[in-house]
């Protein structure tokens, strides 16, 4: 699957913006604040449908307007495909060859993505929502299924939470939780298998990239800390067993409280170096590496699953890389992946700057670099 | 739309307010009643006023009835032991369409959903429950949506009528008829994979 082009309107910083791109290596060269990071994130959109800065869509509106356009042009399976969306404050409507799309679900898996950022460090050094947000974003990419279970427990959730409040201001009864309750450990169930199964996946898989990496044979590990079983067993009908448990023993304090106090939304997601947790004991640099490593796991997971490498989106990391990590990525081009970089000089690439095509950006205008 | 003023523009404001009638398309039904006969008009008028006037809920089933009851409770050849719930008055023509359901009909006026602000109070479950309670029903089928209000409004009448006796059921969820699987989306393949049934 190739971007052939992009197209984008009122979009951050781009008034009116065509670019055509190459079908392995497209460079976007430019100083600070210039432009080049959000040409990735309309990829990203287009692809996930949510930018990788978690922020909101009306933050990306080119200052005092009120709607913004992205569209594209993609090659996959020899078929040209045109995917867009249209956002106006009301409404962000998604479209694959100018026909409405009406479910979020059929656009996500059109257009594989990984991107790979400075950002990237909160997945080590984060709290929990950006390792639940990793798996979750490749996840829905690969599988319909566990997106369409995500949606539906993300709305059982508020709506349990709602049923929550009434209670606690005396304007519903306790038996009203009992249906998203049930609906809850119905999902988990869905939940909790697919990630465990994912997991299982991605350690196979970084073992293999963070070796490559550091060629070090450190024992790195991604562990499933589940809500209940905090990881013990992988067993999907113990997990059900204990979180019905679990379910009748946070009753009384959910409702005390207001909140959901137990299922997968609750899931942590641990990264181990021998044994030990690495947000406390490893260096800036071996997290920066564990980092890139899982990133890497993650494509590879993505080819495993899906027979074609996701393009991948590096956002201003290049440089940092040395020329055993480049090397990955010169392996990665070998096997025909699409990619798009950005950088603030031409020397921050210096054996692929040829075999590019290259934009230089400058305060949201796009025009070839030349050599 | 500011071209239109007057009574005419008060015309295409109030066509523009029904369901999937957006400002063009109730531009072009003012244009055609415009062209119409006055008695043409008068007939969809009178029929718009008659139908508010004389349809109301059915006092047993809140389907829609012309009189006290609707045509469906007063079909004495209904079988008064089945009991189908639904959401709305549509899906009551969208199960009479079948002509395959022989039993009588309850419409919850809606779903379970917190997040708008409705619970049981404000469907039709008392009435509901009034109904079961006077003896005639062996069955109840739960034929509401199948998405997360759906479901948790028929596990939540499950809860209230399980005790009484009764037998409940569920629609079942999987393939359309006639569909070929490779058109079927994803998750609909893996609900019906997980509501397989041995073949005898």
């Amino acid at each position: 699957m190739k971007i052939l082009n992009l197209h984008l309107n009122n979009f951050r910083n781009y008034r009116e913006t065509s670019i055509s791109f190459s079908k392995s290596i497209n460079i976007f060269i430019g100083d600070n604040a210039q432009g080049k990071t959000n040409i990735l994130e309309a990829i990203h959109i287009l692809a996930t449908t949510k930018s990788f800065r978690s922020v909101k869509y009306e933050n990306m509106l080119k200052h005092d307007e009120n709607s913004f356009r992205i569209e594209c042009e993609i090659l996959k399976n020899d078929v040209f495909k045109k995917v867009k969306i249209n956002y106006d404050l009301k409404n962000k409507l998604f479209f694959i060859n100018d026909k409405k799309i009406n479910k979020i679900s059929d656009i996500l898996g059109i257009i594989n993505v990984s991107i790979l950022c400075p950002e990237d460090i909160q997945i080590i050094k984060g709290d929990s929502h950006y390792r639940r947000r990793f798996i979750d974003i490749a996840l829905c990419q690969l599988d319909k299924v566990y997106l369409i279970n995500l949606i539906e427990y993300q709305k059982v959730l508020r709506n349990k939470n709602a049923v929550l409040k009434y209670i606690r201001i005396g304007r519903a009864k306790e038996r009203e939780l009992e249906p998203w309750n049930t609906q809850i450990i119905d999902i988990s169930r869905e939940i909790y298998s697919r990630r465990r199964d994912f997991l299982i996946d991605l350690n196979e898989k970084n073992k293999k990239t963070s070796f490559f990496l550091s060629g070090e044979t450190e024992n790195i590990e991604i562990k499933y800390i589940d809500d209940v079983l905090k990881g013990q067993t992988s067993d999907v009908e113990e997990y059900i067993k204990e979180l019905k448990i679990k379910q009748k023993r946070v009753w009384g304090e959910e409702i005390k409280r207001g909140i959901s106090l137990f299922g997968p939304h609750r899931d942590e997601l641990k990264i181990e170096i021998n044994g030990k947790n690495i947000k406390h004991i490893g260096s800036q640099g071996q997290q920066r590496t564990v980092a890139i490593s899982l990133r890497l796991a993650e494509v590879e997971c993505m080819y495993a699953r899906s027979g074609e490498y996701p393009i991948l989106l590096i956002d201003d990391i290049f440089s940092e890389l040395d020329n055993k990590r480049k090397a990955y990525f010169m392996e990665l081009l070998n096997r025909n992946t699409q990619m798009f970089l950005t950088g603030t000089r031409v020397d921050e690439f210096p054996t692929i700057f040829n075999q590019a095509a290259t934009f230089k950006i400058n305060q949201g205008s796009i025009d070839d670099y030349g050599k | 739309m500011d071209y239109f003023s007057g009574i005419l523009g008060r015309l295409i404001d109030e066509l523009g307010r029904m369901p999937g009638i957006g400002p063009k398309a109730a531009q072009r039904l003012a244009f055609f009643l415009l062209r119409q006969d006055a008695a043409v008009v008068q007939q969809l008028a009178n029929a718009m006023l008659e139908a508010k006037a004389k349809i109301r809920p059915c006092a047993d089933c809140f389907f829609l009835a012309e009189g006290e009851r609707c045509h469906i409770c007063s079909d004495p050849r209904r079988d008064a032991r089945l009991l189908c719930v639904v959401e709305d008055p549509k899906d009551v023509f969208s199960m009479e369409r079948t002509r395959e359901y022989r039993g009588l009909y309850h419409v919850l006026m809606g779903t379970l959903s917190p997040l708008d602000g409705i619970g049981p109070d404000d469907l039709k479950i008392a009435e509901l429950l009034k109904r079961l309670q006077a003896g005639h029903v062996q069955e109840v089928i739960v034929a509401t949506n199948q998405d997360v209000e759906g479901e948790a409004t028929a596990l939540y009448l499950n809860k209230l009528i399980k005790p009484l006796g009764i037998r409940v059921t569920r629609l079942a969820s999987g393939l359309p008829a006639g569909g070929d699987l490779e058109y079927a989306d994803d998750i609909t393949i893996s609900r019906a994979l997980g509501g397989r049934r041995e073949l005898e």
